[in-house]
């Protein structure tokens, strides 16, 4: 874990939930690292949710971690708001780890943890946000953006186009006061003839 | 021409103008909850003290203050006593009040507990299930349940005494 997002997670907890960056800091508690299992998890049966797992559990230990790192990886730590599960150093991130590598041993899909996780926390709990209700203008707003500014950038450019097209056709009038000067120089050069 | 200018610009900074009113609007750090006007998510957890297993269901026609605290948390320390004092008061009322310890150890939560005092059991939540189940994002985080199991508030940090002790009155 970079010094940098260690930074980004103590300046992101939330008033109560920084007291437990600050538990991060005492040097009296016990903080078996951040790819531990929380340790009131250790020893305890898992618990299964209401629905049955979508499939059969998982017994390969790197599968699981695979699939617990990816799943972690889509919800954000209540603690450090801007951080995944998967990145966050936080006491609660872990204990959340934990129960996330849980359910997928006991063959819960990403789907099914993460409808479990916002039925608790909200759509807020997801990194990406969903693509309906009001989430919708997270979506469409960039795009709206770009579509507009686009637009604007092309009637910009036409309208100038044809500002410089309409000055290239204009012809440019004799003025007669420099008429006898300009035919001088050109007899000069001897560039009255035809070419003139 | 100055028309169209000022036309686009409005176009530009009225929703700007609009999100950021909506944004100072509500303080972004303040999470957001699912959890209050449903069920409380049931669980059996053993009492730190005494290892009976308490049965939330068991306690059904009582309200029930659930409170997520760990001896870590300076808030807690800080609202504990006088929830302590709550609690005596509110006990014999009929309002079940529970500690559930949050990603702490029992040992320190004794140590918190005979330093800031005690009226009302802790349970010891494995791996953090029921406190997840509550959506729980820290601690300390309070829920009052009315006698047909019914989260009705939800106190995110200490308990607001001005709303905590009139909304156990209502439920009486």
């Amino acid at each position: 874990m970079s010094a940098s997002l260690l930074l980004l997670c103590a300046l992101a907890g939330a008033p109560a939930p920084a007291q437990d960056d600050l538990a991060q800091d005492d040097p009296g508690q016990d903080d078996p690292g951040q790819d531990d299992l929380a340790p009131a998890a250790e020893g305890a049966a898992p618990q299964a949710l209401e629905a049955p797992p979508a499939r059969a559990p998982l017994t390969d230990d790197d599968e699981i971690d695979d699939v617990t790192e990816h799943v972690s990886k889509g919800l954000r730590c209540p603690v450090c708001q801007g951080l995944s599960v998967a990145d966050s150093p936080s006491d609660g991130a872990r204990t959340m780890k934990a129960r996330i590598r849980e359910l997928v041993a006991m063959g819960y899909s990403q789907e099914q943890i993460e409808d479990y996780f916002v039925d608790r926390y909200g759509d807020w709990i997801k990194l990406e946000p969903p693509t309906r209700g009001r989430h919708v203008l997270v979506w469409g707003l960039p795009v709206a953006f770009v579509l507009f500014g686009g637009g604007l950038v092309a009637w910009y450019v036409q309208a100038n186009i044809g500002v410089r097209s309409r000055r290239a056709e204009v012809t440019p009038v004799e003025d007669d006061e420099l008429s006898p000067y300009r035919a001088r120089i050109l007899a000069e050069l001897g560039l009255d003839g035809g070419e003139a | 021409m100055n028309w169209k200018v000022l036309l686009i610009g409005v176009v530009l900074v009225v929703p700007l103008v609009v999100v950021l009113a909506l944004g100072f609007g509500h303080d972004p750090r303040a999470l957001p909850t699912t959890m209050v006007d449903r069920p409380a998510p049931g669980f059996v957890l053993a009492d730190m003290d005494t290892g009976e297993q308490v049965d939330l269901a068991a306690l059904r026609g009582k309200p029930v203050v659930i409170n997520f605290a760990s001896s870590w948390c300076v808030p807690c320390a800080q609202e504990h006593p006088w929830l302590v004092r709550v609690a005596r008061d509110y006990q014999p009322r009929g309002v079940v009040f529970l500690n559930v310890l949050y990603n702490d150890e029992p040992i320190k939560w004794q140590g918190f507990l005979a330093r800031y005092g005690q009226s009302f059991p802790t349970l010891v939540d494995p791996g953090g299930r029921v406190a997840i189940d509550y959506g729980v994002a820290g601690v300390p985080e309070t829920f009052v349940l009315d006698d047909q199991g019914n989260i009705v508030r939800k106190f995110t940090g200490p308990v607001v005494p001005d709303e905590f002790l009139p909304l156990l009155d209502g439920l009486l």
